[in-house]
């Protein structure tokens, strides 16, 4: 090997250390695949059991506006059948 | 309860493993994934593939772990051996894609230097990771081998099931062509 050949070897080994640095995973990534490897059967998402006072009012308002809906689908059925029988005596 | 676990060796850990001790392949899991994370990241040149493949080597480990035997290899060379393999699926999978994108992270960030300097630094990065992704495969494995994780040439011929002469000469030909190019892009 001659001398430029050399040098430029060395640049480039130069040049490789510096810019080759080892790249870490984020952190989630390890503890999630840590999980997953060594729990199977644990879910990959998990939902914490907590009720909030928004959550707890999204519920009374769909009770309500169910219990609305059922009233008022009953008494427009019923009266249909009255309508119906009105026009159709037996 | 004194929890010695940390401690085992890679042989030990193996051993538990394979007959089913999960706590045994978590830690052989902890102590080699940062290092197949980042060969596997240099090869694909993205975050969210360098995850993708990192999960996919330690589940294949993991199915496999039974099967594995010692034949000198070190449990490190099985595991860039598969990430190889999957690398080089990836990629022809992927065939059509000429240009591999670069996530920034790679790209140094000093925050005391210059910007010109920075600038100027980053710019060799990009032509250095260019021109190392137009290497051929097994030159590229070499490279980050030797750069990256630091492996002596006797170690990266475990892994890539060649002799540490083969690996001087395939080095010294890698060093040939990287300047070739480089003298070609400038």
């Amino acid at each position: 090997m001659d001398n430029s050949q050399t040098s430029d070897f060395e640049a480039i080994e130069k040049m490789m250390v510096s810019s080759l640095q080892p790249v870490n995973p984020r952190p989630e990534f390890v503890e999630g695949l840590h999980r997953r490897l060594t729990d199977p059967m644990s879910p990959t998402v998990r939902f914490t059991r907590r009720f909030s006072s928004q959550f707890l009012l999204l519920v009374l308002a769909t009770l309500l506006s169910g219990v609305i809906f059922f009233l008022t689908a009953s008494r427009v059925i019923i009266s249909l059948v009255r309508e119906f029988k009105l026009v159709n005596p037996r | 309860m004194v929890r010695i676990v940390p401690e085992l060796s890679d042989e030990i850990a193996l051993k538990l493993a394979a007959q089913g001790d999960q706590e045994a392949f978590g830690i052989l899991y902890e102590r080699y994934v940062s290092r197949i994370y980042s060969y596997i990241y240099y090869r694909t040149g993205n975050q969210h593939d360098a995850e993708d493949l990192t999960a996919r080597v330690f589940f294949r480990a993991l199915r496999h772990v039974e099967n594995y035997k010692d034949r000198g290899l070190p449990l490190s060379a099985w595991l860039y051996r598969i990430a190889h393999n999957l690398v080089a699926n990836w990629h022809r999978d992927n065939s059509r894609r000429k240009e591999i994108p670069l996530d920034e992270i790679i790209l140094v960030r000093h925050g005391g230097d210059l910007p010109e300097m920075v600038l100027i630094e980053n710019e060799e990065k990009e032509n250095l990771l260019k021109v190392l992704h137009r290497l051929p495969a097994d030159r590229q494995q070499l490279i980050l081998l030797k750069f990256v994780e630091h492996l002596s040439n006797a170690e990266i011929g475990q892994v890539m099931g060649r002799s540490e002469g083969a690996v001087k000469s395939l080095y010294h030909r890698t060093l040939l062509s990287l300047r070739d190019e480089f003298n070609h892009i400038l």
